[in-house]
């Protein structure tokens, strides 16, 4: 087991071994131990040894009293939704873009009607009355939202009830 | 897998819950992390107290680590902010001579130019274990000396390593071991009688 510490004081484990063996070393103090001396004997070789008092209890005692601090684990499916939700996000816009700029649905099956030449024609001599009468509430005006909602109201002053 | 992936293996499981698993980073690093501070702050309470409060900042600010940069790198960045605040609040100013690069972080190696914040007790402890460790490193066979040499003080790979030594990936494994374990025994009577000390 100890061969292992060394490979993960090293980073030179798999991701599968890592984790086991952190686990381990959360659990196993003989094997934190020894983890610990591996690290000091790097640290001696390279003249980072300073010697402190128990800073790892400190901390770690101290950590303990702190709010757990917790992460959403990254899906490996985040991908793939961040692309669908991209995508329609996209159609989305285009949909909208196409509505406000007069190209709703409805106009698209205007122009589809013009397969049909003498119907359309027929038809469009009946309803232009209707057209010309409502054309405040067609999308394709020139102001739209609110104007249909709006309501006017008005009061004189000086009167009793 | 590096260094970088261990780290980050660690630091998920923090983020999952595992407040332990915080320790085996704080044992990875606080030597490096007090020899950085050390270049701030010459008082050596201060350093450790400086040393523990990155140690908490950083656990505090954990959720939003995204494993874009190292962890060191990291740790780096909030150990240099805290000593900067903690001189800023005394009206000190930090020496501008400690401004590295935090690119630079993963490979500071601190050297000569810092001070020692130890007290004379833990400085006699270093020194102890210091002499223990050259003493053992001067017993190992020729192969295994390189091997640790070019592992701990050049920061090289196993594969470098087993290129340099034209020998295989294994071998070097097995000779970083071997090096690691003779130098353990040498160092374990020190290490017990120091058992309630932290390295």
């Amino acid at each position: 087991m100890n061969d292992e510490i060394s490979l993960l004081v090293d980073g030179e484990v798999s991701a599968k071994s890592a984790s086991r063996l952190i686990e381990r070393l959360v659990t196993d103090e003989d094997l934190r131990q020894e983890w610990r001396t591996y690290l000091l004997i790097g640290n001696a070789l390279r003249q980072h040894l300073n010697c402190s008092y128990d800073m790892t209890d400190k901390i770690t005692r101290q950590i303990m009293h702190e709010p757990t601090v917790l992460s959403p684990r990254r899906s490996r499916f985040r991908q793939p939704f961040l692309y669908l939700s991209a995508a329609a996000s996209l159609l989305m816009f285009v949909t909208g873009t196409w509505v406000v700029l007069g190209g709703s649905p409805f106009t698209a099956s205007t122009s589809l009607s013009g397969a049909l030449p003498s119907a359309a024609a027929n038809a469009s001599a009946d309803i232009s009355p209707y057209l010309l009468a409502h054309e405040e509430f067609s999308p394709t005006s020139a102001i739209q939202g609110d104007e249909a909602y709006v309501r006017s109201v008005s009061f004189r002053t000086g009167t009793t009830r | 897998m590096g260094q970088r992936e261990v780290d980050h293996g660690l630091v998920e499981r923090v983020q999952q819950g595992d407040k332990k698993a915080f320790g085996l980073l704080v044992e990875k690093y606080q030597h490096k992390l007090g020899r950085l501070i050390s270049r701030f702050i010459p008082d050596a309470s201060e350093i450790e107290d400086i040393t523990q409060e990155t140690f908490i900042r950083a656990y505090r600010a954990l959720s939003t680590f995204r494993n874009e940069s190292a962890f060191y790198t990291w740790l780096y960045r909030i150990g240099i902010n805290t000593a900067k605040n903690y001189l800023a609040a005394r009206n000190r100013r930090a020496p501008t001579v400690t401004e590295f690069d935090a690119e630079d972080a993963e490979g500071f190696e601190s050297g000569n130019l810092l001070r020692s914040y130890s007290t004379p007790e833990t400085e006699l402890m270093s020194k102890q274990v210091m002499q223990t460790v050259n003493a053992a490193m001067e017993k190992l066979p020729e192969d295994l000396r390189t091997a640790i040499t070019l592992r701990e003080i050049e920061g090289m790979t196993y594969e470098d390593i087993a290129q340099m030594m034209n020998c295989p990936v294994g071998t070097v494994r097995s000779r970083i071991y071997r090096a690691r374990e003779v130098i353990a025994n040498e160092l374990r009577p020190i290490l017990d009688t120091h058992k309630k000390k932290r390295w």
